[in-house]
């Protein structure tokens, strides 16, 4: 062999060993690479302030991890972005709501707004405050936007925002700010209870507009008498006949067991948040459940029920109608409820257990754990329901 | 129809140790300056096409050039790519015309070691236009950056068998940046936050800014060496010196509708139903995105070439280049603005790379002659800065091409060039705050191909 030819051979030899790595082609990775199934990829949680992630009058980074969305992803193997807030909150969540004081000792209207970097694309769109014409549109009449509106989704609807993440699963549970209003304000009216028939033309609007998604679970809405925010009037009575109330605070016998008072619910902002706090101040107070119209009558919790429970109708005909599923939360509430769980009258002698342990510190939003539940009643029929095998996340411990 | 990249790979390993070769530049270096050069894979250091482009391809190898010489031709670039999403799977195809890159050489032996001649050539430029609404549009959506190359060379044969060329490089460029802006990104007046932290989502087009620079000129230098190391082996070098060009622009701003209506209880502070845009467009008007001067700087890089040519038998000439090209340079754009609060940072951190190129070159009977080539190209840029500006890539490239003499002293070049890119993952977004970009922002996969079509007409007299 001659130089030259040694000398090609070499140089060819050198061409190989270089060009030999030339010809890997990178590829797509998957955003989901342990989704549990495929069609859980890019789920997407529409809702209120419940799947937002609200808990005792406040919001934040924390709390936000803490939803039933949050832990229904992370079950399924799949990335989940929520529009986090920084800390303490926006507002702060209360740490003590006998007094007043929030996480960081924040004001009540204190917000320490979004945290950044924000994630390119979100897949919890559901803002605090939001009841069936919200996902829809934030101008309309009859809309409920709040500051967490343009704070979370930047002036998009919920719909709007969960198309932008183009969805293959949706959680939606919306619904229960239609009937909650009316319920915390002890005041039941035409006005203030969205009825069933609009309820369904906005449900029907809503998943039209999510067509296009492969699969999802509908969520029904709480029953909001069972809320410890809602205490029965006899619970009034009994604790005013054991002297724990100021003596200027009265509690007619209309409360007793021989009166209304355990077909009555007294809400919490009205009992303590206003009568209370009158009494306090040395004002004479009588908390009457048979004439106080910021009392839940009979009649009004009946109207309440019946609505929720009308409302639970259309959703689980909607989720039957487009292949979905459907979860009722009240069974699992009710339970709790039975078991003693959910406190009858706030526990003040343990401000940080004031509504239990079911529910946050404001007695209307559930706490982590109760959100641990709603996940495995999540998972239950999501399973049942597409075949899947997501399993459940470890339950609370109280 | 496209050739299977996986497939032709293989081909190609197995004939490369036939063909000992290499060819073609990365980044955005552009190298078919000859229709003849082209079809043999750009391998052509030590052995350059009689047509002229010796001028560029070795300047050493004009001397000994007998009388007059000129070329003029054009290389068509019809390129494709496009963008698929790693979260959604759809693809976005890019919106590229065809484009034309002129060459032109002039040559004149003034006796039989001095030899003077002059080239036209575009050595760097890209061209890369994406759809307006495309998810990358916020990195660029419409850029370019056009250079050519001015050469006057003046070459001399020390021995007979050892040459020297040198010329001057006069550079003359233009670049241009189209991108969105992303409200999200921007500072709200007189607050502190930023528009996300308000709830703005990312990616919120607010404004066109649109880069265009006036032409600037740099200077720099050509060296070519040529050996004749035996009847059948040649030797050449090159080392084309890097240019930097200042160049002074014009940045504007169009104002685009975002589409965002503001809810009440807004934290912006103003009445429900307020469009975002009225809030916003003070900026243009008295603010920061006002019409506005624009300067920066970008050094074309370095490269150096070496390559033997050897005729394996009457007829047949095998080339093998190797280029070596100072990418590093490229590390940073520094975008500087009238309004220094838009100054940034564009960072590239391109790395030195290599190129081989190999090619064949075979006469045939009657005049005719068939080339050959093919090349490899290392990638540029690091994979965390693969972008919508330059998506650019590990490449693969056949050539081949044809040489016909139509009369004594006119031949007609003309020859083909495809060009496979490896896919490449890479961005579509601009790294948060003024960190550095990193490889878990790349959220998709480039795909780009090229075919070239050049014609050079050369007459010698």
């Amino acid at each position: 062999m001659t130089m030259i030819h040694r000398l090609s051979t070499i140089l060819a030899l050198g061409a190989v060993l270089i060009v030999a790595p030339a010809c890997d082609d990178e590829t797509l990775i998957s955003p989901a690479p342990d989704a549990e199934d495929a069609l859980f990829e890019r789920y997407v949680a529409l809702g209120n302030s419940i799947t937002a992630g609200f808990q005792s009058e406040g919001i934040n980074r924390e709390t936000q991890q803490e939803s039933y969305a949050v832990l229904l992803a992370e079950q399924m193997g799949v990335p989940f972005d929520a529009p986090l807030l920084n800390m303490p909150g926006c507002p702060a969540p209360l740490t003590n709501p006998l007094t007043g004081e929030r996480l960081g000792s924040a004001q009540p209207d204190g917000c320490a707004l979004r945290s950044t970097p924000v994630p390119l694309i979100l897949n919890n769109v559901a803002v605090p405050g939001a009841a069936t014409l919200d996902p829809l549109s934030n101008l309309e009449p009859g809309s409920n936007p709040n500051p967490l509106t343009t704070l979370l989704l930047g002036g998009r609807t919920q719909l709007e925002a969960a198309l932008d993440a183009d969805p293959t699963f949706v959680s939606v549970w919306i619904g229960n700010n239609d009937v909650l209003g009316a319920a915390i304000s002890g005041v039941v009216t035409e006005d203030n209870v969205t009825p069933v028939s609009v309820f369904s033309q906005r449900v029907g609007e809503l998943l039209d507009g999510l067509s296009d998604v492969q699969g999802g679970v509908l969520i029904g809405v709480a029953d909001v008498t069972l809320i410890p925010h809602l205490s029965p009037g006899i619970a009034y009575w009994s604790v005013a006949q054991s002297g724990a109330l100021p003596p200027t605070f009265q509690v007619a016998q209309s409360c007793g067991p021989t009166g209304v008072g355990e077909q009555t619910l007294v809400p919490f902002s009205y009992g303590f948040g206003e009568l209370l706090v009158r009494a306090a101040q040395g004002e004479a107070v009588t908390l009457d459940c048979a004439q106080d119209t910021r009392v839940l009558s009979t009649q009004e919790l009946v109207q309440l029920t019946q609505t929720v429970s009308a409302y639970n109708q259309v959703l689980a005909e909607e989720a039957s109608d487009r292949g979905w599923v459907f979860f009722d939360p009240n069974p699992t509430f009710r339970e709790l409820s039975d078991e003693g769980l959910i406190p009858l009258f706030p526990n003040l002698e343990d401000p940080g257990q004031l509504f239990g342990p079911v529910f946050s510190l404001d007695g209307v939003h559930p706490s982590a754990g109760a959100h641990r539940l709603v996940t495995n009643g999540l998972i239950d029929v999501i399973n049942q329901g597409y075949g899947t095998s997501i399993s459940p996340v470890e339950g609370p411990s109280w | 129809m496209d050739l299977n990249p996986s497939a032709l790979c293989l081909m190609l390993l197995l004939l490369v140790p036939v063909l000992p070769e290499a060819a073609h530049a990365q980044g955005f270096a552009f190298y078919q300056h000859g229709a003849c050069a082209m079809a043999r894979g750009g391998a052509t250091v030590a052995a350059p096409c009689q047509d002229g482009s010796a001028v560029f391809y070795n300047p050493a190898a004009l001397a000994g050039l007998d009388g007059w010489s000129g070329s003029v031709g054009a290389v068509g670039v019809f390129s494709r790519g496009d963008f698929t999403s790693d979260r959604t799977r759809s693809t976005v195809e890019m919106d590229n015309d065809p484009r034309i890159a002129p060459h032109l050489y002039l040559g004149y032996g003034i006796d039989e070691r001095l030899a003077v001649g002059l080239g036209i050539y575009a050595p760097y430029g890209f061209g890369t236009r994406w759809p307006s609404d495309f998810e990358g549009a916020f990195v660029s959506f419409d850029s370019s950056l056009e250079a050519l190359f001015v050469q006057p060379t003046i070459a001399y044969r020390l021995t007979d068998r050892i040459s020297l060329g040198v010329g001057l490089t006069v550079a003359t460029s233009q670049v241009e940046l189209n991108r969105h802006l992303d409200l999200s990104r921007q500072a709200v007046p007189g607050v502190g936050v930023s528009w996300a932290q308000l709830g703005i989502p990312p990616r919120t087009a607010f404004a066109e800014a649109s880069l265009a620079s006036d032409r600037a000129t740099g200077i720099g230098g050509h060296v070519g060496l040529h050996a004749q190391w035996s009847d059948r082996l040649r030797f050449g070098a090159r080392f084309l010196t890097p240019v930097t060009l200042d160049y002074e622009g014009t940045a504007s701003f169009t104002q685009l509708e975002t589409g965002i209506t503001l809810p009440s209880q807004n934290p912006i502070g103003v009445p429900g139903g307020t469009p975002l845009d009225a809030v916003v467009s003070g900026v243009f008007s008295d603010g920061p995105l006002v019409r506005q001067a624009l300067t920066t700087q970008v050094t074309l890089p370095a490269q150096l070439a070496v390559g033997l040519g050897f005729e394996t038998r009457p007829g047949l000439t095998l080339t093998l280049d190797y280029q070596w090209v100072n990418w590093s340079t490229f590390d940073a754009v520094e975008l500087e603005f009238e309004r220094a609060s838009l100054n940034q940072t564009l960072t590239q951190d391109y790395r030195d790379a290599s190129v081989i190129r190999a090619g064949a070159e075979y006469e045939l009977a009657d005049a005719w002659t068939l080339r050959g080539g093919y090349v490899y190209n290392q990638a540029a840029s690091p994979p965390e800065n693969v972008t919508p500006l330059v998506p650019e890539g590990e490449r693969n490239h056949l050539t081949a091409g044809l040489g016909w003499e139509v009369s004594p002293g006119i031949h007609l070049e003309g020859g083909y060039h495809y060009l496979m890119q490896n896919d490449r993952r890479g961005r579509t977004v601009e790294p948060p705050g003024t960190g550095p970009a990193t490889v878990d922002l790349n959220d998709g996969l480039y795909t780009v191909s090229a075919h070239l079509i050049g014609f050079t007409l050369s007459v010698t007299r």
